[in-house]
């Protein structure tokens, strides 16, 4: 009868250990999920000076761009979206200074156009509308603007020929020279 | 035979009955209703707004992605995989519930699993308290019952 009273007890003791085990390294490996997914998804805002993580651009035309191809020229890209009524303002302007670029430094000044939280249709006919001919693309699955940390649209990053972050502009452009000056200083640079 | 016939006749014409509204209401159905296009929108949430579900949004990107959905309903897209663009095309983010896959895994097992694992611990600890009611011997031997029982005695006697 005691020998069978202490190998139920043996038992006992045996499941509490296997349970509080099992429960601290499913606590254990919960955290630790946690922390890696907060390490791969760094939230922390983007400032001057920095180096935005590499994406790839899948433009409307078919190509794709590589932002790591474009090192050794000054990079503006421009999230912007068709259902944003100040983006219309400065598509215009963004046009202009693009085949200005073209005609003076055409190896060294790239623009960009993401389309954001845009339905692609739209996309297009926006592009067809205001006559953008730079490399234009979707922000597939928000990667793109994830990076940049963009909030809202018209917002505009220009990286140097290092590819580190010179300027940013958060709303739409009202002038040519806002535009020139900005990417004229990062040529200089 | 000839009851036979009617009967063959009758069940010819049941089901085309059966087969041909369906497929006369899908071919008439070329523009969606707001209701087959709030079916897919209720899923979906506003991607500039939070916690806005599409159906209920009235920015001009919400009107715009239900135009979307309109289009690709009439084109004859099933419900999943309109939302399977979206999901592609503007990430996980625009889902009311994160999608089964992943690390998300982890938010459909674990309050299930805890809920398990705290009730089989409440169930085992139930077990092994000892129910200590009180027997009827347990109750007479209340020494100061007996007393009380002893006494009132004495008074009536």
């Amino acid at each position: 009868m005691m020998r069978q009273k202490s190998v139920s007890t043996g038992k006992t003791q045996i499941w509490r250990f296997v349970t509080i085990i099992m429960i601290i390294a499913g606590v254990v490996f919960t955290l630790a999920m946690i922390g890696l997914r907060l390490l791969t998804n760094d939230r922390s805002p983007i400032a001057l000076g920095d180096r935005p993580q590499s994406f790839m651009l899948m433009a409307f035309s078919g190509e794709s761009i590589d932002i790591t191809d474009l090192q050794g020229k000054v990079v503006l890209i421009n999230f912007w979206a068709s259902w944003c009524t100040t983006c219309d303002d400065e598509a215009e302007l963004l046009e202009t200074a693009w085949i200005h670029y073209q005609a003076t430094s055409p190896d060294e000044v790239v623009f960009l156009g993401v389309a954001y939280m845009d339905a692609e249709p739209a996309s297009r006919a926006f592009l067809s509308e205001y006559g953008i001919t730079y490399p234009n693309g979707p922000d597939l699955r928000g990667e793109i603007s994830k990076k940049f940390q963009v909030t809202n649209v018209p917002e505009t990053y220009l990286l140097d020929k290092d590819g580190v972050l010179h300027a940013i502009k958060i709303g739409s452009f009202l002038s040519l020279e806002q535009i020139y000056d900005m990417v004229d200083r990062a040529l200089a640079q | 035979m000839r009851y036979l016939k009617v009967l063959l006749n009758l069940i010819l014409l049941s089901l085309l009955c059966f087969t041909l509204p369906k497929g006369a209401a899908y071919a008439q159905q070329s523009t969606p209703s707001a209701d087959d296009v709030n079916r897919i929108a209720r899923d979906l949430f506003c991607p500039v707004c939070d916690n806005v579900p599409l159906d209920e949004c009235a920015t001009p990107v919400c009107e715009q992605w239900r135009d979307l959905i309109r289009q690709q309903l009439a084109e004859g897209w099933s419900d999943e995989e309109i939302k399977d663009y979206f999901v592609a095309q503007y990430g996980d983010r625009v889902l009311g519930l994160p999608p089964r896959q992943g690390l998300h895994w982890l938010l459909y097992i674990l309050p299930p699993l805890g809920v398990l694992i705290g009730a089989g611990l409440l169930l085992t600890k139930l077990r092994r308290t000892p129910q200590q009611e009180p027997t009827l011997i347990e109750e007479a031997r209340d020494p100061y019952r007996e007393q009380v029982e002893r006494d009132l005695e004495n008074l009536d006697g």
